[in-house]
């Protein structure tokens, strides 16, 4: 297992916004994070990714004990994670962004930093784009960009906050194609999508958050039918 | 273009050099101090500006590192009897670590609440070096103040005079120029390396700097450290031009004021923005010092109301000219 996490919780004052979440993912694995608005997926997140301390819980990654872990720590044993909304350094051209990930992140060795950034900006499509200011990206740039970066800080473990929201079908649907294509990297990926027939097509095992709690946890079309993950988006009228 | 910007330099340098020698035909020397007091506010803006402009910390305590920098001169001259130019590195090394000192637990502070602390550093510190003799005596370290005072309260300290006045006024001339150039070289060098980049990053979004193996805290201190040498070694400099000092006036919460005001006027976070603001604010500050105009039968001394003038600039360039001097001639010269 590349991340074992158990019994995870996190209370903010009374609210308790992850509630014992425990579940593990396999290396090469994309694996997906659903669940209604306030869920708790971001939260989640951020627990893996160190922004918050969990309550209480573990994260064990790569045979590695990382609770708690600052960002940055947690960024240099190879978890990194994209934001819920971009957050690119916006003075900062495209290329000195993804600069950024690649100087800070983990240090390929066989790599100089700039053959690294050339790279990425290619891989990302990104390269046309390499000498503009952040500010002036288009969104599906900037949603681009944000993957970017936190590929040229070589992760072993990619956290992906709904890197398809506010996109097009089309934008969408490329965006889903670079995620597989990272996975082809031997980059595992854990992913948080609004955008059903995006999760479900591209995830190999999804799990479903409601109210803080793990609802469900199967192959895409396991929790498709799955009675409480109808009930959580549609109401109890339609779970048989 | 990059030869021409390297000549613009050497030409400003070569005059900077020269002023000493024609100063005295002019204007009886007034102008080589003038001078010296434009390069020596230059070197604190652009130090200021690696914390504040490169990092985004915001940083009203800047006076402290002036303040220790030209006591530990004083102290170190008076007690020693050793030349006092000696003592700039050990200035810079003290202000250095008050820096370090108060920098771990405050740049831990976002935004405006690190600027809230650094006002409340800049205070304490000037009530504790002004009241540092009172507070020895009688203590465990009574023998610091027991034949002569260590920071003198309000009368001050007057550093021993050197030999030559004229002669070590000429010298200090030059080792400022020497140090403005230094000073430049490493805000310069900080701009275009890894160390900058951090900086960058962290003062766009440090979240999300973090997230990408930034150690923000690490590079803010140190950033911090660099900041407070550089602005230490100029109160060093600061106390052997005037041979006199004191803690009142050293740890004046406008010289802090000052180092946030001349970036900002310049160009805050760029290179030579603040070195331009620096000119600009300490050759106005010159002119309005002594102007005065009747309104009303009264006489007004401009001198009495600059502070309301710069309150006035800051808040009209923060409206209309975010980029200061700078940005506002980048965008003259687009058009």
């Amino acid at each position: 297992m590349l991340l074992d996490c158990k019994n995870l919780t996190k209370r903010f004052g009374g609210l308790i916004a992850v509630n014992d979440v425990s579940f593990n993912v396999a290396r090469g694995e994309i694996f997906g994070l659903m669940g209604p608005n306030g869920a708790g997926k971001t939260t989640l997140f951020r627990l893996i990714s160190g922004v918050y301390p969990p309550s209480s819980g573990t994260v064990i990654f790569n045979g590695k004990n990382i609770t708690g872990f600052k960002p940055s720590a947690a960024c240099a044993s190879g978890v990194v994670s994209t934001h819920q909304i971009v957050r690119p350094f916006r003075e900062m051209t495209v290329f000195d962004n993804v600069r950024v990930g690649a100087e800070f992140g983990r240090k390929d060795p066989k790599h100089n930093v700039t053959e690294v950034v050339n790279e990425i900006l290619t891989f990302t499509g990104l390269a046309p784009q390499t000498h503009v200011v952040a500010k002036n990206l288009t969104l599906p740039s900037r949603k681009r960009l944000e993957v970017a970066r936190a590929l040229a800080a070589n992760p072993d473990l990619l956290l992906l906050d709904e890197v398809g929201a506010g996109l097009n079908p089309t934008e969408t649907s490329g965006m889903m194609d670079l995620i597989r294509q990272i996975r082809e990297r031997s980059v595992t990926i854990i992913m948080v999508e609004h955008v059903m027939k995006a999760i479900m097509g591209v995830s190999d095992r999804i799990m479903v958050l409601n109210y803080g709690q793990q609802i469900a946890l199967g192959t895409p079309a396991e929790v498709a039918q799955d009675p409480q993950v109808i009930e959580a988006y549609l109401g109890k009228q339609f779970a048989k | 273009m990059k030869n021409r910007k390297n000549l613009y330099v050497l030409g400003g340098i070569a005059l900077l050099a020269i002023i000493p020698l024609i100063a005295k035909t002019i204007d009886n020397g007034y102008l080589q101090t003038l001078t010296f007091f434009v390069m020596m506010f230059v070197s604190m803006s652009v130090a200021w500006n690696i914390i504040g402009g490169y990092a985004g910390q915001i940083s009203f305590g800047h006076g402290t590192f002036w303040g220790l920098g030209a006591f530990t001169t004083a102290i170190f001259a008076i007690r020693t009897g050793l030349p006092a130019w000696l003592a700039m590195p050990i200035g810079g090394l003290v202000a250095m670590l008050y820096g370090m000192s108060w920098g771990y637990p405050t740049l831990r502070l976002r935004g405006p609440y690190f600027a809230i602390a650094t006002i409340g550093i800049g205070e304490a510190t000037r009530l504790i070096m002004l009241n540092l003799d009172q507070l020895l005596k009688n203590s465990p370290l009574d023998w610091l103040v027991k034949d002569k005072p260590f920071t003198g309260g309000a009368s001050g300290l007057i550093l021993p005079s050197p030999n030559d006045f004229q002669a070590n006024q000429l010298l200090l001339f030059y080792i400022c120029l020497g140090f403005m150039i230094l000073t430049i070289a490493i805000s310069a060098w900080i701009n275009n390396s890894r160390f900058g980049l951090a900086l960058r990053a962290v003062n766009m979004d440090q979240e999300a700097a973090e997230t990408l193996g930034v150690s923000a805290s690490r590079y803010k201190v140190l950033a911090l450290m660099v900041s407070a040498f550089l602005v230490g070694v100029a109160g060093s400099l600061y106390a052997q031009y005037v041979l006199f000092i004191d803690a009142r006036e050293v740890f004046s919460f406008s010289n802090s004021i000052a180092m946030v005001l001349m970036p900002t006027v310049g160009g805050i976070g760029t290179l030579w923005g603040p070195a331009l603001g620096a000119l600009v604010f300490k050759v106005a500050d010159d002119r309005l010092s002594s102007a005065r105009f009747m309104l009303g039968g009264m006489q007004i001394n401009l001198g009495d109301v600059n502070l309301m003038l710069y309150g006035l600039l800051l808040v009209l360039i923060i409206l209309f000219e975010p980029g200061g001097v700078l940005g506002l001639l980048k965008r003259l010269r687009k058009k």
